[in-house]
Formats: C-alpha cells, structure tokens, sequence
C-alpha cells in the first residue's frame, strides 16, 4: 500500500473512466476532501470522458421498453430533494452511480423556465411562416460536406467580441461543461441545429440538408435576445455558401442567455435587422 | 395570445418550443411523467448506444437502459444542474451501470482487449448518422489520434470496455502503475486537446 502507484494524484484519470476498484475510489475520494486541485482535475476528466460517450452511435430502444418504463414509474416514487449539498449527506438514501455522477444534489430544480421570457421568443422569430423559395446557385462555400469545424464567416455589422471564427470556436461550445443543443426544421427542408453555452455565451448553428439560397441573396444569423435583456435583435452573422450537405457557423458576438437564434434570407452582404421571415428560429431554452 | 402574437409580427406559429433536456428534467422532478416521456425520447438512443458498446448483449443492454432511466425517474430531484447537464448526469450514470454489469457478468477473459481505433470506428456509418453525431465523433476521434498509442489504447480499453486498470495491468502485461499513469497522461491529453474546460 505504499508503493508510488497508490498515490491517489495518479487515479483521476482512472476515475473519470470508471476503472477504478471500490478500495481505490475511497482512496482518491478521501483525497478529494482536501486538495481542491485533485478535485478540479478530477472534474475535467470526467467532462473528458463524457465527450467519449457522446461519440458513440446512439441505439434506439424497442418500443416496449418505454412502455414498461412508463408503467413503472406510474407506480415508483421519486426520492425526496436533499436541502444540504455535502456530497455526503447523498451516501445514505442515493445508490453508488448517483454519487458518482453527481456528488452535490441540489436544490433549485423546480425554478425552471421563466414564462415571460418564453412567451417573449415564441412571439418572436419562433417559427418560419413562409417556405423559402427554392434554391438557386450561390458562391462561397462555406464548409466542406461532411464534419464542418469552423470555415470562413463574414459578421455583417456590429461584429462584437469574439467574431473571429478559428475552427476552434465548435470545438470549445462542443467541450464547454454547460453544452446544449436544439434542434428545429427549416421551412423548405432540411434542419438547423443549435449549439451553444450560457457560460462561453456562445453560440453556433448547423445546418443539414439547407438548400442554397436564392441567386443574390445570403442566409443571414441573428441573435434575439429574450424578454429579460430587451428583445434586442443583433446581426450575428452571414452563412454563405450553404448548399445541401452540412455546414456550421459559430455566431459573432456575444450570446445572451435565453436567447433565441433565428435565419433569414437577405439580399447579399446582409441586412442590419431582418428584413423577411424566417426560415427557422431556435431558442436556446436552458432556463 | 398566440393568434394575437402571430397577427403582431407574422413570426411566430403555435408550435411549442422545443425543450432542453435540463428542463425537462426539471419536470421530471417534480413529477411529470410526460416530461419523463420526452426525455427518454431524446436520450434513451443515447444511453442504449453506450451501454450496448460496453456490454455487447442487446437484451442486457435493454435492461441496463431501463435501470438507468427508472433511476432518472427516482433521482431526478437531486439534480444538481450547476454541476453539469441532464445529458451528462444521465450518460454517466449509464456508463457507471454497464461498467458494473460488465465486471459482475463477464470475467476479463471473455472480453476482448483488442479495442483500438478501428474498434472506435467500426460499425459507425458516416451516412447514416445524425450530423450531430458524426461531429462528436469526428472530434474524438481526432482527439484520440492524439494520444500515444499506449494511452489511447489503455482509455479505450477502460471507457468502451469496462475493464478495470488490475484487469488492464494483467492483460497488457504492464505493471498496475503503469497503466494508472496512461491513463491519466491519456485523459489529460484527451482533455487538452478538446478544449474540455471545467
């Protein structure tokens, strides 16, 4: 037991991959108590290793799982919240998977989504009236079919902090420890899905199966912001070059929370408000 | 409202906003089994993926699936969102589970250790699969690339196989030292390359 490799600096890594044994999870888990460095590392490797689970092909269930799940729990009741958030007030009531995922049960969970703001960004931008008139030829490409990472993206106005796109700016909303997605259909075919943190205030649209827009005209990104910050729009960004296949944009500026991202088409070099309905609007519904 | 709304500006329609995740797990713990319902529409697929990578057996897997999300149902009060999000709360619970069920059900021996980055992209259809998900896999899949072989070797074994670092030091013929370190150096690695901040 005193040997090097029982020195529990060297078990986050097998921590955050669940191989540890029940005697070296207690080991790193009472050096947890008192290194707050180990804990921070602790914590980074297991957002690490979520990003692996995320990369797995997703099965679908047979439909009668649900079924059965659905009945039982009709009949199951939920454990109660727990006031104090030491990790080790959870130990009793809690099975071990629970601590592992989250060791500080919590509170809040009932003060979710604000009504006002919702009603807010459903009475704007919330969904496309009008189809978009069928495709036409356009220019830039704006990102190879395929995994888009980053690519060219020209803000229209007001470009704000942070508007230069290095292909890093996906990857570092994909990582973040609050990621979120949404995704809603584009009017005229196709998806757009939103990824964004409330934290990096970030936020990046990806588009699949969008035809092109017509000939002089740009798809155009904008921010709305909800009720609470004023219901400002902000141009957020042109996407030219979209035809078929995938591609991804990480908005200009800066995102507030709740606020819904919405499409336009707009004569080329972009508008400074939107000009005509949009093809989609996804609100960025975190609460 | 909305027929008013949609009069004002055009822009809007009845349909509902689509929730995330982390509120419907707040619906969740207060009770709401259609809530309940939605969630496991968005991530049931996710979770069966992940546990039928480690486990191999559908039927085992199903049951695993059904374990975890019975346990959502029950803990969704403890929820603590500041620590992360619905998915991840939920994925590795996932993860924890099948690596149990793995250990409890199969010794080492009839698991195979030749898990390497052809085992990560096999059986991944490029086609097929959701943009989404071919982005995440694709960023992993570089992320990975990264690493020594070693240590990608010993974090797939660990994450995709279940095994644990004796069960790995035994395998690989390494000292149990060893493999605690690629595994640490990996993750870092892993981390670092990602961007993952936390």
């Amino acid at each position: 037991m005193t040997e090097r490799h029982d020195d529990p600096a060297l078990l986050t890594g097998s921590h955050a991959l669940d191989a540890l044994s029940d005697d070296e999870r207690a080991l790193l888990e009472e050096a947890l108590r008192t290194s707050p460095e180990l804990r921070a590392e602790t914590d980074s490797l297991r957002e690490t290793a979520l990003q692996l689970a995320y990369a797995v092909q997703p099965i679908e269930p047979p439909a009668p799982l649900k079924a059965s799940l659905m009945a039982q729990i009709a009949t199951t009741p939920q454990a109660p919240p727990v006031a104090d958030q030491t990790p080790v007030t959870s130990a009793e009531t809690t099975a071990p998977s629970v601590q592992e995922a989250r060791p500080a049960p919590v509170t809040d969970v009932a003060t979710a989504g604000g009504s006002a703001a919702a009603t807010a960004r459903r009475r704007w931008f919330q969904r496309p009236a009008a189809a978009l008139s069928a495709a036409a030829a356009v220019a830039v490409v704006f990102l190879g079919v395929g995994l888009g990472v980053g690519g060219a993206f020209t803000p229209s106005s007001d470009p704000g902090p942070g508007t230069t796109q290095a292909s890093g700016g996906l990857d570092r909303i994909y990582a973040a420890s609050d990621f979120q997605r949404n995704t809603a259909k584009v009017s005229g075919g196709g998806t757009a899905t939103v990824v964004w943190s409330n934290e990096l205030r970030k936020s990046a649209v990806i588009l699949d199966g969008v035809a092109a827009a017509p000939e002089g005209k740009t798809y155009e990104l904008w921010y709305i912001g909800s009720e609470g910050t004023g219901g400002k729009i902000s141009a957020a960004g042109l996407m030219d070059g979209v035809a078929d296949g995938v591609h991804s944009a990480v908005l200009a500026g800066t995102m507030t929370e709740g606020a819904t991202i919405g499409i336009t088409v707009e004569p080329a070099g972009g508008s400074d408000q939107p000009t005509t309905t949009p093809i989609v609007a996804v609100p960025t519904t975190s609460a | 409202m909305l027929a008013i709304v949609e009069r004002d500006t055009g822009w809007s329609s009845a349909e509902p906003a689509p929730v995330s995740a982390d509120e419907l797990l707040s619906r969740v713990a207060a009770g709401d089994q259609a809530a309940f319902s939605d969630l496991y529409d968005e991530l049931s697929g996710r979770v069966l993926g992940l546990v039928t990578r480690l486990l191999k057996d559908r039927a085992q897997s199903e049951e695993v699936t059904q374990e975890v999300f019975l346990e959502v149902w029950q803990q969704a009060t403890r929820f603590d969102r500041a620590r992360g999000t619905a998915a991840s709360w939920i994925l590795t619970m996932a993860h924890r589970r099948a690596v149990d069920r793995v250990r409890a059900s199969q010794s080492s021996h009839d698991r195979d250790t030749r898990i390497g980055i052809r085992d990560f992209e096999a059986g991944f259809d490029q086609v097929s699969e959701s943009v989404e998900i071919r982005i995440e896999h694709e960023r992993v899949s570089r992320a990975l690339s990264k690493l020594t072989e070693f240590q990608r070797q010993a974090v797939q074994l660990a994450y995709y196989g279940g095994f644990s670092h004796s069960e790995m030091a035994e395998r690989l013929g390494v000292p149990i030292g060893t493999v605690k370190t690629r595994l640490r150096d990996g993750m870092i690695r892993l981390r670092d390359e990602m961007g993952v901040t936390s």
